[in-house]
C-alpha cells in the first residue's frame, strides 16, 4: 500500500502504477506539484523506498 | 533586434555585427499553435549519457544557463517544457528546470522514491508565473542562477535572473536525498533523456527557445552572494554575458561538474568524464546553431 500526500491531501494505492495513473490524471505536471510518498510497512508508514517512474 | 543584426538562418552568413557572444542551439520546426500544447512539424535536439555519471551529491544542486526565448506561446509546450533535466536510466530519481506554460508552474526540482521538492521563483519580484514569464521572454539573452540546498536555512536555495540581486526563491525543502550517482544522463528541451535515442514530443521547446551554455553543479552555490553571481553575470558586458572558456571557469566559476556549450559545429561538454552526445531529431528535424554574432553576448534580441 502505498501513499501521497499532495496539495495537504493524502491519497491511497495498492501500486505505485495506480499511484503515477493518478497523478497523471489529475495534474497536467505532477512534478510542479511539492508531494510525498509513503509505504505502508509492517502497520507504519514510511519514505517510500520502491521506485517508480513515467512521471 | 537592434540595427546591424540579421536573424540567425544556419547556412547563411550572418550580418557584420558590433559585438560577439557565444553560441547556442535551438531546432528548425515550426509550431503549429500559437499558444498552448503545440505540435511541431519537425525538431531536433542533442542527448548526453555517461557511462558513470558525472554527479555524486545528494542534497545539493546548482544550475547556471544563459537562453533566449521570444516568447512564451508556441515555444513553451502546455502544461510546460523540460529544459534540462539530469536522470537516472528511468528517470525515477531525477533533478532539472522546468518553464510553465501560461499559468502553470516554472520551478527547478528534484524527485526520488519519496517525494518530489521545488524552487520556484515566485518569492519576491514575480507574483505568478505570467509576471515571471513576460520579464523573461522578452527576445532577448538572460541568464538564470538557482540552487537547492536541504541544509540551507530554510531549505529553499536561491533563483536569480540576469543582473537582478533579489532571490527570487520560493518552495519547499528538499527532505530527502536523491541516487545522484544513478544520473547518468542528461535531457535538453526535450522530456527524454540521453537513455533514449528518440526525440521526445512533450515536454519540449519551440524553435524559439534558444540554449545558450549550461554549467552543472551537484554542490551549492549560494548565488545570494553578489560574487558568485558575478562569475556568470557581469552587467559590464554585453547582454550582462561571461564567458566560461573551454570547461566552464574563465569567469571565475567553480570547474562544474558538466558543461555544456555548443561549438562551431558540435555540442562540447566539459567536464571530469566525457559523455557520448547523441542528435535525437522528429521528423527529420535539425539541429540550428546560433552563431556567435546572434549569441549570448551579442546583444542581438529575436
Amino acid at each position: 500500500m502505498y501513499r501521497v500526500t499532495i496539495e495537504s491531501t493524502q491519497h491511497t494505492f495498492d501500486t505505485l502504477a495506480d499511484m503515477v495513473t493518478w497523478l497523471k490524471a489529475n495534474y497536467t505536471d505532477p512534478l510542479s506539484k511539492p508531494f510525498d510518498v509513503e509505504k505502508q510497512v509492517d502497520g507504519s508508514w514510511v519514505p517510500n523506498p520502491d521506485k517508480f517512474s513515467m512521471l | 533586434m537592434p540595427l546591424g543584426f540579421s536573424k540567425a538562418v544556419f547556412g547563411q552568413a550572418a550580418a557584420a555585427v558590433s559585438a560577439t557572444g557565444g553560441r547556442a542551439f535551438t531546432h528548425n520546426g515550426t509550431s503549429s499553435s500559437s499558444s498552448g500544447n503545440f505540435s511541431l512539424d519537425k525538431a531536433a535536439t542533442y542527448t548526453v549519457s555517461y557511462s558513470s555519471a558525472p554527479f555524486s551529491d545528494s542534497q545539493h544542486f546548482s544550475m547556471v544557463f544563459w537562453f533566449r526565448l521570444a516568447q512564451e506561446g508556441g515555444n513553451i509546450d502546455d502544461p510546460a517544457s523540460r529544459l534540462i533535466y539530469m536522470t537516472d536510466s528511468d528517470q525515477s530519481d531525477l533533478w532539472g528546470l522546468t518553464f510553465g506554460n501560461g499559468t502553470n508552474v516554472t520551478y527547478m526540482n528534484c524527485l526520488n522514491s519519496s517525494g518530489n521538492r521545488l524552487v520556484h521563483p515566485y518569492g519576491s519580484t514575480y507574483a505568478n508565473n505570467p509576471a515571471f514569464m513576460s520579464a523573461i521572454a522578452d527576445g532577448s539573452w538572460r541568464c538564470i542562477m538557482v540552487s537547492m540546498d536541504s541544509d540551507a536555512g530554510n531549505g529553499i536555495g536561491s533563483f536569480y535572473i540576469g543582473g537582478s540581486s533579489t532571490n527570487e526563491a520560493s518552495g519547499g525543502a528538499l527532505t530527502s536525498t536523491l541516487n545522484s550517482d544513478n544520473m547518468k544522463y542528461i535531457a535538453l528541451r526535450n522530456n527524454n533523456g540521453g537513455h533514449n535515442t528518440n526525440y521526445g514530443t512533450s515536454f519540449e521547446t519551440g524553435a524559439g527557445f534558444e540554449l545558450g551554455p549550461v554549467w552543472l553543479y551537484d554542490s551549492y552555490l549560494d548565488f545570494t552572494s553578489s560574487t558568485v553571481r558575478g562569475y556568470f553575470y557581469n552587467s559590464s558586458n554585453t547582454d550582462g554575458y561571461v564567458d566560461g572558456g573551454s570547461d566552464g571557469t574563465a569567469g571565475g566559476a567553480p570547474t562544474p561538474d558538466v558543461y555544456i556549450k555548443h561549438g562551431e559545429t558540435t555540442l562540447e561538454v566539459a567536464g571530469s568524464s566525457t559523455p557520448t552526445v547523441n542528435t535525437v531529431t522528429h521528423n527529420s528535424g535539425a539541429i540550428v546553431i546560433i552563431p556567435t554574432s546572434e549569441g549570448p553576448g551579442s546583444g542581438d534580441t529575436i
